[in-house]
């Protein structure tokens, strides 16, 4: 065996969490908590440096629990001591792999959603929270909801903004409601970047759910999760400019973000900005637009646009079509 | 004398003495399990934490249960705020305050000071890990290619997972891509599907960055919208949307 696996840096700060004779709830630490066996002599390691090596595994563990895999590799390399203490994460990384094929039918393995559960509750059980959610989203698909909750608790407790952003979800879901709580881990979760929860953040403040009805912030909102990709937001956003709700009007950023939301797919974007550009006379375009909408399902936008259909030719008319049946949605985060 | 204004004394490593409102004290599950079923009078000893971490950790409790009983008139955002300032302390501080959070189990000061950490590792690369936090590298060679190995089958799964260098890519070329894996890239700009390429090894590329517009050294990497699919064992199509360099 190679000598110098044994020569790790053992620092008495790795034990001192253990102060008190009493006995603790340490006792019942999950599989999670591993500590090293191995007690090498102590170097004299000074004291006034901290030793982030030495970090307790468990403290490791909890912090790299929301790390998505190449976090959890450039951490587990930094020094021995954390590829240890990371290797049950690293385990259910693997698990988690695992899920996604039986739960997608990809690499070979069919669609199999009672094994992508087992997978994930064992990816859980090993501490990561990615395997958490999506073991909860399965949950949630089922109708076992209060399980799906406990799993997004979990998550959420670990600081995952996708946990944070489904348990505010699903409390803002499930009876009974608790809309206080759905908004404090919305706004959690907004703040560490989660796109969608940024958009419910803002509904919930647009409507005065859990918390005193705030126009600005919600636009304010809105407009993050808008420039996050996510196109309901925009819509909002674009409907906010033009009614002046919670900042000035401004037709023309109302005009760019009902177009950026109509390019993404937006039925009723599609329509707005349909009509926006009919009255700016591009008969053409509006029409590629109607049409998108009709096929979204807006019957209105039937109407307004066989009415602009008679003013083209039949020509235009077969562009027209040949352009909608050509369209393709940019991407969008959902 | 009623029970809110009982007060906890508490002894730090350093023989000094605080003295605290219950209330504030039992915040650590520690210290009330100890106060409910030791020797209430009597001062509790804090063996492992020094005075100056205690204060800081007390000054964190009381901010906190003055905000909950709603003595303190203050938003949840303003107390959000509190505490990012908080924990803007040097590494030594911050240190401690995770070991003494974990012993004297203050879960909301633990994972405040977790989630810091952990925002300090994410999107770094290990070396550059181990200069924030001045860590030694003590991996050998064959140690760290273990590690990688062990994990090889993640390098072979990008997109969402992974991250990707396009250099330079001009409005509707795409002038280098690299990876090492054999993966196949459709790369969309304004609503075009531009190129399809399929890519080979390269060696010596590890991990691959996109960079988003504007490109400016002293950002973070910042990986755009992926999204994958599977198109058969062992290739990926990737699609990335991003502005272009023109």
């Amino acid at each position: 065996m190679n000598q110098k696996t044994l020569l790790y840096r053992s620092d008495a700060s790795r034990f001192i969490a253990f102060p008190f004779s009493k006995p603790d709830g340490r006792d019942a630490k999950t599989k999670s908590s591993r500590w090293s066996k191995v007690s090498s002599e102590s170097s004299s390691s000074p004291t006034n440096d901290p030793d982030f090596s030495a970090l307790p595994f468990d403290i490791l563990t909890k912090i790299a629990a929301p790390f998505n895999f190449p976090n959890l590799l450039a951490a587990s390399l930094v020094c021995r001591s954390w590829g240890d203490a990371l290797r049950a994460l690293r385990e259910a990384m693997v698990l988690l792999r695992q899920g996604k094929q039986f739960k997608h039918g990809r690499g070979g393995v069919g669609r199999n959603l009672e094994k992508a559960l087992v997978s994930f509750l064992k990816g859980a059980a090993r501490g990561s929270t990615l395997a958490m959610v999506d073991a909860g989203l399965i949950y949630w698909e089922r109708g076992q909801k209060e399980e799906a909750i406990a799993l997004y608790q979990k998550a959420a407790a670990l600081g995952d903004a996708a946990g944070q952003c489904n348990l505010g979800i699903s409390y803002l879901n499930t009876q009974p409601l608790n809309h206080k709580e759905a908004v404090k881990w919305l706004h959690q979760a907004s703040v560490g970047g989660h796109v969608r929860a940024q958009y419910q953040l803002a509904l919930c403040l647009h409507q005065g759910l859990g918390v005193e009805q705030n126009l600005q912030e919600a636009v304010k909102w809105y407009l993050k999760a808008a420039e996050g990709g996510y196109v309901r937001a925009m819509y909002n956003a674009s409907l906010c400019y033009t009614f002046g709700e919670g900042l000035s009007h401004s037709r023309r950023q109302a005009r760019k973000w009902m177009k950026r939301a109509a390019d993404r797919g937006h039925g009723k974007a599609q329509f707005e900005h349909g009509l926006a550009l009919f009255s700016e006379g591009e008969l053409l375009k509006a029409i590629v637009y109607l049409e998108l909408a009709t096929r979204s399902g807006e019957a209105a936008a039937t109407h307004v646009k066989n009415a602009i259909l008679q003013q083209l030719s039949a020509t235009s008319r077969d562009l027209a079509l040949l352009l909608t049946d050509n369209w393709r949605a940019l991407p969008s985060s959902r | 004398m009623g029970s809110t204004s009982t007060k906890i004394k508490l002894r730090t490593s350093d023989q000094k003495v605080f003295e605290v409102e219950k209330a504030v004290a039992v915040q650590s599950q520690t210290i009330k399990y100890i106060y409910e079923n030791g020797c209430p009078d009597s001062v509790i000893h804090v063996h492992s934490v020094s005075g100056d971490i205690l204060s800081k950790i007390l000054d964190y409790c009381k901010k906190h249960v003055n905000s909950a009983a709603g003595k303190e008139d203050i938003s949840p955002e303003e107390l959000y705020e509190w505490d990012a300032n908080f924990v803007k302390v040097d590494q030594n501080t911050l240190f401690d305050l995770i070991l003494a959070a974990n012993c004297l189990k203050i879960e909301s000061l633990l994972d405040l000071t977790c989630q810091t950490v952990a925002n300090m590792i994410k999107g770094k690369r290990p070396e550059e890990i181990r200069t924030t936090f001045n860590i030694k590298n003590d991996y050998t060679i064959e140690a760290e290619e273990a590690v990688r190995r062990e994990n090889k089958w993640a390098f072979d799964m990008l997109g969402g997972v992974g991250t990707m260098v396009i250099e330079e890519l001009a409005d509707d070329t795409m002038s280098k891509c690299v990876t090492n894996t054999k993966s196949r890239v459709c790369v969309i700009a304004a609503n075009q599907i531009v190129m399809m390429r399929s890519i080979s090894k390269l060696a010596n590329k590890k991990s691959i960055d996109v960079y988003k517009q504007p490109q400016n050294p002293t950002t973070p990497r910042i990986k755009e919208s992926v999204k994958q699919r599977n198109v058969g064992t062992g290739f990926i199509e990737l699609f990335f949307h991003f502005k272009c360099k023109m």
